[in-house]
């Protein structure tokens, strides 16, 4: 009953950051600042309902892996493999958002803005991504290596 | 040895974290402030254009006021360039200085060029904070000079 209470926890924490708040952003935003999101994807080449669709779906993941991560037994190979899922599905999310709406672009963002003369706006962005790229491997890695020593306790 | 590896990478995380954050913030609020201080400070611009009558040339100076508002030493590059109808390059001039916290630099660029020669102008604006390693920059390309034979 308390494992099913902690996943329920962290699969509600996963949908209230993911999909509950960007769902509800475009209506909580002031008025003033939700009448720039057409501007926005008018003049630049940013989908913005693009990337809040993208991470909802993401979000609606990322809470059913927790959920499932939770359930199921902390010393299975299950755990491990959805605890590495988890982790992928973070990378890609933190890629995306960093290169808003291309995670190919690795935080190198580039901004074409198509009104006036013109113009090109370009975001270089790459050491914050490199630093979310390694908080990830670390965190997988530490799910390998509690993996590993629970193994190696249960065994002795 | 499980707890302990555990402990070593949960603080190296955190500490990653945290890093992450104090980074992101300090460096992308220095470098809009300073990148946003100087787009709206048209009105600051001082221009000065001297006519040499006996080539046709103008020598067209701009000294731009840039402040640093944020808590990082934001690196500023201003660049502008002529060309002429064929593409290459009439003229063109760069400034770049270290802004630091607080502080307000002015960048002067001066250009000479042929009026009616000029078909596009193309300029650059960059700012670099946190060891170079996280910018923005602007650049814009105007094709249709005002100095240009209308």
């Amino acid at each position: 009953m308390r494992r099913i209470g902690k996943a329920i926890l962290f699969a509600s924490f996963y949908l209230i950051v993911f999909t509950v708040l960007p769902s509800l952003s475009l209506w909580l935003l002031p008025p003033e600042i939700q009448g720039f999101v057409p501007l926005i994807e008018e003049y630049t080449n940013v989908d913005v309902q693009f990337i809040i669709i993208v991470t909802m779906i993401i979000g609606i993941f990322l809470a059913t892996l927790s959920f499932l991560r939770n359930i199921v037994n902390e010393r299975s190979v299950v755990n491990l493999t959805i605890g590495l899922l988890i982790e992928a599905i973070g990378i890609f999310l933190s890629l995306f958002l960093l290169g808003l709406g291309n995670p190919v672009c690795l935080g190198l963002i580039e901004i074409n803005i198509n009104y006036g003369p013109g113009g090109t706006i370009l975001l270089d962005l790459r050491l914050i991504a490199i630093l979310t790229l390694a908080i990830s491997v670390f965190n997988a890695l530490k799910s390998v290596v509690n993996f590993y020593y629970a193994r190696k306790e249960d065994q002795e | 040895m499980r707890r302990k590896a555990s402990v070593i990478l949960t603080i190296l995380i955190i500490f990653l974290y945290v890093g992450l954050f104090i980074i992101t913030t300090t460096s992308l609020h220095s470098i809009s402030s300073t990148l946003l201080g100087s787009l709206t400070s048209i009105e600051d611009i001082e221009y000065v254009s001297t006519e040499q009558n006996s080539t046709g040339t103008f020598t067209l100076t701009a000294q731009i006021p840039a402040r640093n508002s944020g808590v990082l030493a934001v690196d500023v590059r201003m660049s502008v360039r002529f060309y002429f109808d064929n593409g290459t390059i009439m003229a063109e001039d760069t400034d770049s200085k270290r802004i630091e916290p607080g502080e307000t630099e002015e960048f002067t660029l001066a250009i000479t060029f042929i009026p009616e020669n000029v078909d596009s102008v193309d300029i650059y604006l960059e700012c670099r904070s946190f060891f170079d390693m996280i910018g923005l920059s602007f650049s814009t390309y105007l094709e249709d000079f005002p100095t240009s034979e209308e």
